[in-house]
């Protein structure tokens, strides 16, 4: 028995060991763009998903292991998608709802079927609005106004080389450590050495996005510009590298992975286009996660009315 | 089935034990959308209450021998003719400021789930005693949870109890929403299971957190199987009522079924 | 074609981007006991949405042709007549004509709940002509099977799930996963429907 759960909880390590390598580099970006702001979110939300985890394993008559590591991996992924100068309350609330309400009560990292940091993030969201949305933490490029708002009101920016490098290196207004496209596909490049087939959500999502904008662009600029926008706003990037991929929320069946990840852009821009939030990944990612055991339920369906039929075909045939 | 059970021993099973929203998953409607603040959560658990104990009492004494697809309709005819009048009053004959919601919701107490269950449940099938022992206990079944959750979603929704405010320094408004009365919902659950359990000497096992195997698609991967998801029920054997209330799921599949009751084809 | 239009943007709308059972709880009681029985589920989409049609078609056409006072009491004695005489009807050509007991409990369910009711004070108040009516009541049955089908697939997970602590088993976890499907339909509008 007690191997048993040294191999389950080196496993549940691996998993979520490899997402806090990952985590290290918009860790580091956050802070090198944002300072001491970012380390203070970065560690509220760290410590409170790591006191709600420990009290809540105690309350719920569970062994808390210290090597399982989603609780820590929550509360930083919650913190890379808040702006750096949230107030500390709002990384708190996100963390504790994450893993008060979507993670323990489900039995854990590897078997809550939402992402607890989308869940989390999604409630900070509808909590404060405005606080979650507003970047006041000025850079280099934009200073105030973020790629998602700036969509939002239908402007498109001039994509010159310099623009494209700001947007590219994170260089811009937006959620702290989610902006830099360089550290988003470095992310990617590791999680393909190690889980190729996790990506396959990613993928799915990315062109499924980056199809719709291309087709109805919510500006009306250059098309290419506002699809490199839409791409590059927000949290898309990192939820498609850090949601996503996240093994226990994704379908059984691989073709089935490639249609989570679709239909998840699907929602995404749809919410983007009809929505009441800026950046609404997070919730798409909980509709998605809702759709993913349907998704399996109804191809384990389909699969055994074809068997059916084709075992009675040949009866038939040998018959 | 007339049986004389205790009041008190049906307030336990009735409105704690099995309390029908908690367990038996009904009457979510007005809970989830019209709790938003202690008054009209006081409300609207009045009017379930009232709804619960008038229909039940009347169903017992007088519908016994109606076939069951008009009894249903009886049902929203007479909570309607209950609810309607106390609204119009409030709304046109008192100063009682009535928010949007509670205009909507108030009505739709007529139509809740756990009026239709306990009649066709218990109601028909019993003297009118016990008809209106069991809509009690629903009732402050019910009622509690409403309260509960109204008083709660508007301290942490709104930072203010019955319009005084407590100035915190922020509030979660989404608690106001029904995402917040879900969760409350889940919680307050949790402790009822847990409770209950501990009184039943059910002692929970322990468990580890959150270790798995990595690939966790290798547990589900497999061939679909059909199967009847019911709600996890634990109940004495020795209380007959309790008995009834653990399977009140089923009872309320039977409504639906094919083998209907012999009573009901002799209608 | 406007008329057309009209009529499946209200059905759509009412059903991804506010979803009536997952973002105002309307009918969610009725849908997680259907969520059990993924067989009847189109049954249900069919009755439901036929019932919201009737009655919100009728209830229209009432305000209408009739001059009703502001009152909300009055407003929920004629939806509530409406609806409780719509069904009466259906229910007994159905027990004279077929006299089966499983459809006529299937009718029951479908038209006696919340969202049905509540049809026609949405109509009400987004002042929506005929056809967006007859959209909704499309829309509610629909919403309805949608929101039934993801709760059904979630609890079959949820039972397969051996890790969640004792005290969540049920209808705690039920709560939470039902909670966290609202929370993502709220990325849609941001805000309750009533």
């Amino acid at each position: 028995m007690a191997d048993e759960k040294n191999v389950r909880t080196t496993k549940s390590t691996r998993v979520f060991g490899d997402y806090l390598i990952m985590l290290t580099a918009p860790c580091v970006l956050s802070v090198w763009y944002n300072g001491a702001a970012a380390v203070r979110t970065l560690l509220a939300c760290l410590l409170t998903a790591f006191v709600c985890d420990f009290a809540a394993g105690i309350i719920v008559n569970k062994q808390y292991y210290a090597a399982d590591l989603s609780g820590i991996c929550t509360g930083l992924i919650v913190a890379l998608m808040l702006p750096a100068d949230a107030p500390v309350y709002v990384g708190m609330v996100a963390s504790s709802f994450a893993i008060l309400a979507a993670k323990i009560p489900f039995g854990g990292g590897m078997r809550a079927p939402f992402v607890p940091a989308a869940a989390g993030f999604a409630f900070a969201a509808v909590c404060f609005k405005t606080e979650v949305f507003t970047y006041t933490a000025g850079r280099s490029f934009m200073k105030t106004v973020s790629l998602g708002s700036s969509l939002m009101s239908g402007n498109t920016i001039r994509m010159t080389a310099s623009n494209f490098i700001d947007i590219i290196t994170g260089n811009i207004c937006g959620p702290m450590g989610t902006t830099c496209i360089i550290a988003m596909l470095g992310c990617a490049v590791f999680m393909f050495i190690r889980r190729r087939q996790s990506l396959l959500p990613g993928a799915g999502f990315i062109a499924a996005c980056l199809l719709i904008s291309l087709v109805f662009p919510r500006s009306n600029g250059s098309v290419i510009s506002c699809a490199i926008m839409e791409l590059c706003s927000g949290s898309l990037l990192f939820a498609a590298v850090f949601m996503l991929t996240n093994p226990a929320t994704m379908p059984v069946h691989t073709a089935n992975r490639v249609v989570y990840g679709v239909f998840t852009g699907i929602v995404c821009m749809t919410m983007r286009h009809l929505g009441a939030f800026e950046e609404p990944i997070c919730f798409a990612v909980l509709i998605a996660n809702a759709f993913s055991p349907l998704l399996d339920m109804l191809t384990d369906r389909a699969r055994i009315i074809l068997s059916s039929k084709r075992s009675k075909r040949e009866a038939q045939a040998n018959g | 089935m007339d049986k004389k059970y205790s009041l008190s021993s049906m307030m336990y099973a009735g409105a704690f034990k099995y309390n029908p929203v908690l367990i038996q998953c009904v009457a979510l409607c007005p809970v989830v959308a019209a709790t938003q603040n202690l008054k009209d959560a006081f409300f609207i658990a009045v009017a379930v209450f009232a709804d619960m104990l008038v229909t039940s009492f009347i169903s017992s004494l007088m519908l016994k021998k109606t076939a069951r697809f008009v009894r249903v309709a009886v049902y929203l005819i007479l909570g309607l003719i209950l609810i309607c009048p106390v609204l119009w009053v409030i709304e046109f004959r008192t100063l009682v400021n009535m928010s949007f919601t509670m205009r909507v919701f108030l009505p739709l107490v007529a139509i809740n789930s756990a009026t239709a269950v306990h009649c066709e449940t218990f109601a028909v099938k019993n003297d009118v005693r016990t008809a209106v022992n069991d809509s009690v206990a629903a009732g402050v079944g019910i009622g509690t949870v409403m309260v509960i959750c109204g008083a709660l979603r508007e301290i942490i929704g709104s930072g203010s109890i019955l319009g005084r405010s407590f100035n915190f320094k922020f509030t979660l408004p989404g608690m106001a929403m029904p995402v917040g009365c879900l969760v409350i919902l889940g919680f307050a659950a949790a402790v009822l299971q847990s409770v209950t359990s501990r009184k039943t000497k059910v002692k929970p096992e322990r468990t580890e957190v959150s270790a798995q195997p990595e690939e966790v698609e290798l547990d589900v991967d497999g061939e679909f199987e059909p199967e009847q998801i019911d709600i996890d029920l634990t109940y004495d054997n020795d209380d007959e009522y309790a008995y009834l209330l653990s399977s009140v799921n089923e009872l309320i599949d039977s409504f639906t079924s094919k083998e209907n009751s012999e009573e009901e084809d002799n209608r | 074609m406007k008329i057309v239009s009209d009529l499946l943007v209200t059905a759509l709308y009412v059903v991804f981007v506010q979803n009536l059972v997952m973002s105002s709880g309307l009918g969610i009681s009725e849908a997680i006991r259907i969520a059990k029985r993924p067989g009847t589920f189109l049954k249900f989409a069919l009755m439901i949405s036929g019932f919201s049609v009737i009655t919100s078609v009728i209830c229209s056409l009432i305000g209408i042709y009739v001059p009703s006072a502001d009152s909300y009491a009055v407003k929920a004695m004629i939806y509530g007549g409406v609806l409780a005489g719509v069904y009466m009807v259906v229910a007994l050509l159905v027990h004279l004509i077929t006299h089966d007991k499983e459809l006529l409990g299937n009718l029951g369910i479908s038209a006696l709940n919340t969202l049905v009711f509540a049809v026609p004070y949405i109509n009400y108040n987004a002042a929506y002509s005929l056809w967006d009516s007859i959209g909704l009541g499309i829309g509610a049955g629909a919403a309805f099977v949608l929101a039934a089908a993801l709760i059904g697939s979630g609890s079959r997970a949820l039972e397969r799930n051996k890790h969640i602590p004792p005290a969540f088993k049920g209808t705690p976890a039920m709560f939470l996963y039902v909670a966290m499907i609202s929370l993502g339909f709220t990325g849609f509008t941001g805000t309750a429907l009533f």
